[in-house]
């Protein structure tokens, strides 16, 4: 019931993260820690599945709040279907 | 101290912490509103530890207003956490995903803790609470003790969700007003803790005290979910 609950959609656009550094969340191609998709790990590896919140929420949302407290254009703060909502986006 | 002043005090000063340092962000118009109500439940619960109802002393119809004002007021918290979920659930029907036990450890306490608020408010009406105690002092105990509990999961709540109180330094400011302050006054004897004085103190006027407070939250929730989105 915790463990297996289903994976929320996902709506992000490489396209607004340009400046933002490929390694930061493909961490995976300095660290030999794996290849494929990031969700393939972090949700199969029992080691880490159960921090997959707090990983993505401390990686994607602190960002977006940190650049809006510096007075730039951030991604979503805190509504959870301002990111969790499917999309085509590349 | 008069109860109104008490009141705005602490309605101000508890999500004003977030305005010390850190990031001042706003997280969404409704989002913001929805969690001011949530301080206004938080610091309702800081001002029923300092006005418990106790006697005190006091001649009987004033006494009599002291204790419907803790319990009206009680009453009110629980409607503010209920507006503030409701809220929330209403803006983004995705937040359901945190009532279940999946949630994240805050906001499991969260949910304990409005759980424990039901349980509180619940077991003070007279009929439940002469079933549920044998005694006015076991009453008494087990209810200050819930009340302390309660009190330590919306702490964990609050500074585990790390948007309003994100860092260490705020988050022990609020551990401090919203556990420190009680476990203080709980350990001073009866005679020193503080008097929360009232203008009016006709029985009958409580339940008109706490529409006020309660309009007050709503519109202090609006000051303040402009003041994270505008400034």
């Amino acid at each position: 019931m915790i463990d297996n609950r289903p994976a929320l959609p996902l709506t992000f656009a490489h396209l607004d993260h340009h400046e933002v550094n490929c390694i930061t969340c493909h961490h995976n191609f300095v660290d030999t820690t794996g290849q494929g998709l990031c969700i393939d790990c972090h949700r199969r590896n029992p080691e880490i599945r159960s921090r997959i919140e707090p990983m993505f929420h401390t990686l994607c949302r602190d960002c977006h709040v940190e650049k809006r407290g510096a007075g730039n254009d951030a991604g979503p703060v805190r509504r959870c279907a301002d990111c969790h909502t499917a999309d085509d986006a590349p | 101290m008069g109860h109104r002043t008490l009141l705005l005090a602490l309605a101000i000063a508890l999500p004003g912490i977030g305005a010390l340092g850190g990031t001042w962000v706003g997280a969404g118009w409704i989002w913001d509103a929805a969690n001011a109500i949530g301080f206004s439940a938080a610091a309702l619960m800081i001002f029923l530890h300092i006005e418990t109802g106790a006697a005190r002393n006091r001649p009987a119809p004033q006494a009599a207003f002291h204790a419907r004002l803790h319990a009206n007021v009680a009453v009110l918290a629980l409607i503010l956490v209920a507006l503030h979920a409701g809220m929330l659930l209403a803006d983004d029907w995705l937040t359901l995903e945190y009532w279940k036990l999946s949630a994240p450890a805050y906001m499991l306490a969260g949910l304990g803790g409005a759980l424990v608020l039901v349980a509180i408010v619940t077991s003070s009406y007279p009929r439940p609470r002469c079933f549920l105690f044998e005694s006015a002092a076991q009453f008494r105990r087990i209810h200050g003790i819930a009340a302390l509990t309660l009190s330590g999961l919306i702490t964990w709540h609050i500074a585990g969700s790390a948007l309003y109180l994100d860092t260490p330094f705020k988050q022990a400011g609020g551990g401090v007003a919203l556990v420190g302050l009680p476990l203080w006054l709980l350990r001073r004897p009866a005679r020193q803790r503080p008097v929360v004085d009232a203008l009016r103190r006709e029985p009958d006027t409580a339940k008109h005290e706490v529409v006020y407070i309660g309009v007050g939250a709503v519109c202090l929730a609006i000051v303040y979910s402009l003041a994270r989105n505008l400034l």
